[in-house]
Formats: C-alpha cells, structure tokens, sequence
C-alpha cells in the first residue's frame, strides 16, 4: 500500500535509520557477546545446581566446585550477559529516544571489549580460587575499576544525548535509562570503595555487600528492563501508555525504595538492627511499584491480545513485565519477618535472584532485541520456529524455578526451624527440589542455545532480507508492524488503524 | 540539529555534568570520609586487652633497665677497644685439613632421613 | 519534571539511605566498645573470644572456595530464628563439664577477618561453632578436629556428619575439594599425610591452603570453654532469673 509521507516523516525515517547505521556494532556486539556469556552462564548454572545435590557430579575438575562455580556462575550472568544486554539497550533506546545519533561508536565498542575481558579475568580468577571471597563480589579487587572505567566510556555518550536533545516531551523511558545510568556507578563505587578500600568492621562489610547485589538488581537491571517495557509495549500496539502519571509514581516508588533494599539477608547479625528491617520493608514494599508498572503496560496492551501473541518482542515483554508483578508478590509475602525466619538461608533467595534476572530483566532484554536487532542489521529473523522455543522453554524453566526454588527454600527453611528435625532431614527435603532447579536450567539452556545460535545468524549478516517481519503467526492480514513496507515503516500514523 | 540546544560546547558540558554526577557519591565519600570517622580504624577492645600486656613489658622493661650496669659496660668496652687499637695486624693460622680415613664407605643406596 | 528536579529527586531519594544505612553504621562500627562482664562477676575486662589458628588467611581462602554458599556462620536472636535451639550450633548446653554457654553472633565474632562470611544459605550446617562441635563428638575417639576437617575437605562421604547431635547417617552434599590436595610419592616417615586410601606408593598431602582453612574451621567456637557467657549477651530467662 503506497502512501504519501510528508516531508517531516521522511526526514524522521531518515534520522531513525542513520541512528541505527551509527550505533549498529556496538549493540550488537554488546547484544552477541552477551547472548554467549548468558550460554556460559546457564552451563555454569546447570552445574552448580547439579554439585548441590549430587556433589560427585564432574568431582574431578577441581576449578568446578560448588562454591566456585556458583560464583562465577552468578558472575557471569550478572556481568557477561545482564551488564552487556543493558548496555545495548540503554545506548539504543535513549539515541532514538533522544532522537541523536551516536559519535562514538567506536569508543563504546572499545570499551565493550574492554568490559568482557574485564569479565573473562574476574571469572577466570574465581574459578580458579583466587576470588576476593566476599560474597556477592567475588571478581578480585583490580576488576572493578576497569569495569568501572569501562561503563563510563560506554554510558557517559548517552548522558550527554539526553542533555543536548531536542526540546519537547521527555518520555518515560528516558528517565528510568537516565536514573539507571547514574544509580549503576552510585552503587559500584560506594560498594567498592567500602568493601574493598576502607577497611571496616566485617560484618558492616558484609552488609554492605548484600546491599550492593539488591540494588544492582532493583537500581540498574530493573529500571532498563522497565523503559524496554515502557517504549516497545505502545510502540508495537501503536497506542499510548495508559496513564503517563503511573508511569511517574512507579518510576518515583522504586526510586524511593530500592536504596534500602539489601540488608534483609542480615536479619539477626550484629549490625544496627534498623537495617535488616528496612531491607525487608524496602522488599515487600517493592510491590507497589511492581502494581503500577503491571496495571500501566498490561492496560496499554490489553485488547491487543492478537499484537501480543503475533510480536515477539512484545510477548516477552509482557511476560516480563508479569514476571515483575509476580517478583512483587512474592518479595511481599517472602519478606515478613515471620517468612524471613524460614527462608533467610534457603533456596528462596537464589529463586528469587533468578526470577528477577531471568524471569524481569532478561524477558524484558529479550524483547528489546527481537526489536532492536532487524533494525540495525536490516534483516529480519531467519525462523520463526527458533523464537517460539526461545519463548516456551523460557517460560517453563522460569515457572520451574520460581515452583522449586521458592517452594523448596520454604520447605527447606521450614525444616531447619523445626529443631525436633535433625538437620539432616531438611537437607532430604531440599534436594528433590534442587533436582528440579537443575531441570530449570536444562529449559533453559535449550532456549537460550536457539536463541545464541539464531543472534548470531543475524550478526553474520545472514538475516531474512525482507520487508516483512517474522511474527509468531503467519498469514494475518493485519500486521501490528504496519503496512507491508520498509522495514522501519512501522510507526506511520496508519498503523493502529489498520486493526 | 537544533542549534541552540545541541552544539559543540554544549556537548562539551555536558559531557563534564555527566562526569560529575556519576562520581558524586565517590566525590561525596571523599568529602564526608573524614568527618564520619576516616583514618585508621580504632579497635576498643584491643586498647583494652593490651593494658595487661603493656603493665607487664613495663615490668619487665624497668627490671631489666635496673640490671643492666652501664659503667661497668662502658669500662670494659673502653677497655677493649683501646686494646683493639694499640694492637697489630698478626698473621692467623690457617685451618689445616683433616686426613682422609682409608676405609670411607662408599654412599649407599638407601634414603636416609635427614638427622 | 525538568532535568534540575529530576536529579534533585534522584540524588536525595538515593542519598539519604546512602547516608543514613550505609556510610554512618560503616563508620560507627569500625571502632565497637567491646562487650564487658558485669560488675561484681567473676571475669572482669572485655569480652573477647580468643581464636587460634590462622583466622585471616583461613577466612579469606574459606570465601574463595565459596564455602559461604551453602554454610552460615551466624547464630540468630530467637526474634530472628531458631539457630540458638539447636544442638551444639550455638554453644554447649549446661552439662556436668560446663555452664550454659550458648549466645547468638556478637560482632567481635568475627576479629581478625575482612568479610564476615554469613553465608547465603544452609545447604549445609551453620559453622560458627563447628570447633567445639567436632571437639564434643570426637572426644576419646583418637581423631582430632583438624584431621577430621582435612578428611571432610578431602572427601566428605567418607567422614561422619556432626551437623547437630542428632547424629543420623546422611550423604552430605559438600563438594570434595581435592583441589587443596596434592597426591605425591610416598616414603617412610613422612609426615602430614591423610590417612586416606592412596594409589600404590603414593600418599595425599594437604598443600598450605588446606591447613589454612582447616585451621580457621577448628578455630570457629562459640563459647570460650568454661568461661561465662557474659550478662549482656545472655538471652536464656533462666540465666537471668538464676543471676538474681
């Protein structure tokens, strides 16, 4: 269907396709090499969880070890695929966002791979027991500022987009990329500077420690999956957010909150005692704005029920965003000082780190690249088969995990409150569902290894040359993409009235 | 480009306000360090321990300055060092090497642990 | 929302419990007042528990094998669990040998470390009082702690469990860490060797790391043995109502 653009249109397709043109290596470099390290990441995983219930499992290799592997597995996901997947989608959405194209592809994409060999020692070194054995920091101490050093280098041209962007509405997204731009190295460098400079009481730095993995999550993964959410589920349906003040008061509830979150895993060590309650109170208040983002993207995708189920990027998304809603739910109910009692040590904890890496953050990345990837490399997904694997062994390895893993850690807590069970009987308890967790990660090995195999297809240049987009349906007649076209035709005016 | 918001020096500072703003809690942790107890840490509780220890090392500190007879020692050092000067350079005897004994066993195969 | 009040909001909503949660408690617990007994007790001066053994090389190796993973070392209040009930976790029960010393964790629990290595869960006992624990079960048996610790390092199936005193055989689920060891050419009269079935000739040797660690695990005990637990971090009621 040919129509007429006006002139504004075509510069505006113009400027979208030369920011795509600038920033193309570096975002799928970030998107790549982070898809690889997400694999490694899953088979450390799956070994991990397999040396917790059968510890004779690869016995030989001692650099496998339960404790060791289970760091760098963490690591891995955490810095090789969860830093790279939000680097990508942070530098890419506040461009078009910002509507600026990117001068400095060629430094982001030096400090990328300065970043993964950062990564690739810090792993390297923890595997092979020279870690710095502070848990939930494990990379030795030298890594850090070279993983600092690079996020300034990749991040610090978007900042400067933002502030230099045409004057006019400032969207949602753009916000919750700015505030994650500032809090990751607000986080870091606290975090560093008082773990591994000062030199402090141990269980303060222990404290410490434990608030730097919550934030990480809640300040940096969260907020980037959450403006993935926010611009892909109105741009796909082609209608507006439903409600631009919700989007504000989630946006202003996490900001108040997730600096507080943390301590809760201290509950009943010797540091000050309003600290563990106000990182349990931070984490079951974390619903609020878990409802907000929920009723927000669902209301402004419901009645498109067909869109959803037509556009990849947009089913992840929304599995994502109900994934957040669930991790609300459950960091409620999970973190009650009577529930805390149980599931302090258990299960739970790594459970719920991985529904809200996995089951939020990485859906939502998901999305972004389904989306992203055809229009920096103008070509579309090669098949449609591998994306719907991609998304059902995604969706049964995230269910299986948040069943076993929280489920068992509260029958395992359970079990060690009770002192009339010896401890023994708990741990019986506890490994028929760490059997299931290790089936969790076979899921979801599986569906990342098509989703590996299919990115990389793409950044061999060997995509579908084609207007059209691969959707999870064939043959409709209505296409959530727009008119049959160019490839980044798709958010002409006609759009939503072609349903 | 929009010129009155998007040019050269403006990129400039922006570039700069970035910095400052991602630094800040690393700029503000400086600033503070001192005045939320910056320095080396203190240890109560090993100031307190160390009083016995400290009582004792004086004990023993005064026993032994009691003991010691600094006239005495600064005599006979006088004493041999002017000795030491007046003297002259001699020649020594050398150490002679011993003679061999006719029947040394040969090394035998056997470890031997070390005496 | 402009720029200047976005950043006004961030900086505030993320500084104030950047002030208030993590910089002033980091620095007002880097120079703790010990905890003393009470006047008119017997002990007198600051409660501190000696440790022997290598504590600060045994602590960081015991965080790089990421042994924190699956093993706590801390002792709740009973507001925040049930750890100080069970056997021999948080001390020694009132006995014919000794008082009542059980306690929850106390910061200068851990002198002498850099991280206090909490643990993230219990997929294997708590092991703030493993020392006094294996001492209690091993006790005439011939083994000492610290061969027991090299043979659970070595090979954990092999050993005996003493996660609490209820002593029901189970396969524990540490892993082996027979990286710590190196197997090596036997010969008469060495020493140091685990008493572990070795290939024809050869014999299992700790390597330093090992004895490290061993020697921070036996060095990890509750109670000092047959001193007080003192008044201020007493928590049993029939201590208190004893005290009167």
């Amino acid at each position: 269907m040919a129509e007429t653009t006006s002139i504004a249109d075509t510069q505006d397709i113009e400027l979208r396709a030369s920011i795509d043109r600038s920033l193309r290596h570096p975002v799928m470099f970030f998107f790549t090499s982070g898809a690889v390290w997400l694999a490694l990441a899953i088979v450390l995983g799956l070994v991990a969880s397999a040396k917790k219930h059968s510890p004779e499992f690869l016995e030989c290799f001692s650099f496998l070890d339960a404790g060791k592997v289970d760091a760098a597995h963490m690591s891995a996901l955490v810095y090789g695929w969860g830093a790279q997947a939000a680097f990508g989608m942070i530098i890419w959405f506040m461009a078009r966002l910002s509507r600026k194209t990117c001068t400095a592809s060629g430094t982001i994409l030096f400090a990328g791979h300065l970043w993964n060999f950062g990564v690739m020692v810090g792993v390297g070194f923890i595997l092979a027991g020279e870690g710095s054995g502070v848990a939930y920091m494990e990379f030795p101490m030298p890594v850090w500022p070279v993983l600092f050093f690079a996020f300034i280098l990749i991040t610090v041209w978007s900042l400067i987009q933002f502030q230099v962007r045409d004057a006019g509405h400032v969207y949602v997204s753009q916000w919750y990329l700015l505030a994650a731009m500032l809090w990751f190295p607000w986080v870091f460098i606290t975090a560093w500077f008082f773990v591994f400079v000062l030199d402090g009481n141990p269980v303060m730095v222990a404290g410490i420690a434990s608030w730097f993995k919550a934030t990480l999550f809640l300040l940096f993964f969260l907020p980037v999956a959450l403006a993935s959410a926010y611009y892909l589920a109105p741009k796909v349906t082609g209608g507006p957010v439903h409600s631009y003040n919700l989007a504000l008061f989630g946006f202003w509830a996490l900001a108040f909150l997730g600096p507080w979150a943390g301590m809760q895993k201290l509950m009943g060590a010797p540091i000050p005692q309003f600290l563990p309650y106000a990182g349990a109170a931070a984490m079951v208040l974390i619903l609020i704005p878990a409802i907000a983002v929920g009723v927000n993207i669902l209301k402004t995708v419901i009645g498109q029920t067909d869109v959803v189920a037509q556009s990849p990027s947009l089913r992840f998304t929304a599995f994502g965003v109900v994934a957040f809603v669930i991790f609300g739910v459950l960091s409620c109910g999970l973190h009650t000082t009577n529930a805390l009692k149980m599931v302090q040590f258990s299960y739970t904890g790594y459970g719920m780190d991985i529904l809200g890496l996995y089951g939020v953050f990485s859906l939502c990345a998901f999305g972004a690249i389904y989306f992203i990837v055809p229009r920096i490399t103008r070509r579309e997904w090669l098949s449609r088969r591998f994306i719907r694997w991609h998304y059902y062994l995604s969706l049964y390895g995230v269910a299986a995990i948040v069943v076993c893993a929280i489920v068992g850690g509260v029958m395992q807590g359970a079990g060690i409150e009770d002192v009339s069970q010896p401890f023994g009987t708990m741990s019986r308890f506890a490994s028929s569902y760490g059997w299931g967790v290790t089936l969790a990660w076979g899921f979801l090995l599986f569906a990342n290894l098509f989703f590996c195999l299919h990115l990389l297809l793409m950044w061999a240049r060997l995509g579908r040359r084609s207007s059209h987009p691969t959707l999870l349906k064939s043959h409709h007649a209505s296409n959530p993409h727009g008119p049959d076209g160019e490839v980044d035709n798709y958010d002409t005016p006609t759009a939503s009235s072609a349903h | 480009m929009d010129h009155t918001r998007d040019n050269p020096l403006k990129r400039f500072t922006a570039f700069w306000v970035a910095l400052v703003l991602v630094t800040a809690f690393g700029i503000a942790g400086i600033v503070l360090g001192p005045f939320f107890g910056g320095g080396d840490k203190e240890d109560p509780a090993y100031t307190q321990k160390s009083a016995e220890r400290l009582g004792v090392r004086r004990q023993v500190e005064n026993a032994s300055e009691k003991a010691l007879n600094r006239e005495a020692l600064d005599k006979a050092l006088a004493a041999g060092s002017k000795s030491l000067l007046s003297s002259k350079p001699a020649k020594g005897a050398r150490p002679v090497p011993a003679e061999q004994p006719a029947d040394a066993a040969k090394d035998s195969t056997k470890d031997q642990p070390a005496k | 929302m402009t720029f200047k009040a976005f950043i006004f909001g961030l900086l505030a909503s993320f500084g104030f419990p950047w002030l208030v949660a993590v910089v002033i408690p980091f620095a007002k617990m880097r120079s703790l007042e010990p905890v003393k007994f009470a006047e008119g007790s017997d002990q007198s001066g600051p409660y501190i528990p000696a440790r022997d053994g290598r504590v600060t090389e045994g602590s960081k190796i015991y965080g790089q094998e990421g042994c924190a993973t699956c093993h706590t070392q801390v002792i709740r209040p009973t507001y925040a669990g049930n750890d100080i009930h069970r056997e021999g976790w948080a001390g020694l029960q009132a006995s014919l040998d000794n008082p009542d010393t059980r306690r929850a964790t106390f910061a200068n629990d851990f002198r002498g470390e850099k991280v206090a290595h909490i643990g993230m869960s219990r997929v294997g006992p708590d092991l703030a009082n493993l020392g006094r624990r294996l001492e209690t079960h091993l006790k005439g048996d011939g083994q000492t702690p610290l061969e027991w610790v090299m043979l659970h390092l070595y090979n954990p199936r092999s050993t005996p469990n003493y996660a609490d005193n209820q002593t029901i055989p189970d396969r524990s689920s540490c892993p082996s860490k027979n990286g710590l060891f190196n197997v090596v050419p036997d010969y008469q009269g060495r020493g140091g060797a685990l008493k572990v079935e070795a290939p024809e000739g050869k014999a299992v040797v700790p390597t330093d790391r090992a004895r490290a660690l061993a020697s921070y695990l036996v060095s990890l005990k509750k109670d000092m043995l047959n001193q007080p637990v003192p008044a201020s971090l007493n928590t049993n009621p029939k201590a208190a109502a004893s005290a009167k």
